[in-house]
């Protein structure tokens, strides 16, 4: 585990625990699963911190996510750059598949797409949601739909070792 | 037969689903749930819904009872016999 000289936020992958520190705790007080915390980036962070800091009404929107009529939660990314972004992205997921032992899709232009329909989600609602799936709207119910999510638990990765957007593979 | 693709214009295989679906000339109609909107959108999740229970995409409807989620060409070839 690399401990780093400043502290940010981390998202437990399994139950959606925030914690925030130097490195992430091994074992999540909340769900008790090892290792499963994953960093969180500059530009989300304040959105999930939201989340917990405002009450649920202001948080709660009419339209579901991906859309133009959603309003869920409040995208910092205008503070960073897009190619910052993209970069912080691409080695938060490389960190992730690496300390996994899972690869990354060696189908570059399907990678490349994740991401970028990534960065525009989270340009839309402040977080990196899944880009093939459909979100409520409401971000407390989405929170197992921000990436990298707990895809072991699903039938795709029981199937197929890989997660449902394909952006990472097992083996 | 009458073939629907349920997509989001975000996902890959999506887009490769619909690929596959001019590669082998299938007459489809579809529709981008995250590109709809008001009335046009509610409707297409609760078809999904409806379908799946779920909201992953893509779904694949061959008239209107064959369901496919997910991109599976295989599965894809076996319901649309191409």
């Amino acid at each position: 585990m690399i401990r780093r000289l400043f502290k940010r936020l981390y998202r437990c992958r399994t139950c959606g625990d925030l914690h925030w520190g130097y490195a992430p705790p091994k074992v999540c007080p909340t769900c008790k699963v090892k290792d499963d915390y994953v960093p969180v980036n500059l530009s989300e962070s304040a959105t999930l911190l939201g989340l917990f800091l405002t009450p649920p009404s202001p948080i709660k929107v009419g339209g579901d996510t991906h859309g133009i009529e959603t309003t869920v939660g409040s995208s910092n990314t205008a503070l960073i750059s897009r190619k910052e972004r993209q970069e912080m992205f691409r080695e938060l997921i490389e960190e992730f598949a690496r300390s996994k032992g899972y690869h990354l899709n060696p189908d570059s232009a399907h990678l490349e797409m994740l991401i970028e329909s990534i960065l525009d989600i989270e340009e839309r609602q402040g977080v990196k949601l899944c880009p093939c799936r459909l979100g409520t709207g409401e971000l407390m119910k989405d929170l197992a739909l921000l990436c990298p999510c707990h895809f072991e638990s699903q039938q795709i990765f029981k199937d197929e070792k890989r997660c449902w957007c394909g952006m990472f593979f097992a083996g | 037969m009458q073939v629907h693709l349920y997509a989001l214009s975000t996902c890959p295989y999506c887009r490769k689903a619909k690929q596959f679906l001019k590669e082998h000339q299938v007459d489809f109609s579809f529709t981008d749930v995250d590109l709809a909107v008001g009335e046009e959108r509610k409707q297409a999740v609760d078809k999904v819904l409806e379908l799946t229970g779920g909201r992953d995409f893509p779904v694949l409807v061959v008239d209107g009872a064959q369901v496919c989620v997910g991109y599976n060409p295989d599965r894809y070839k076996e319901i649309l016999e191409v």
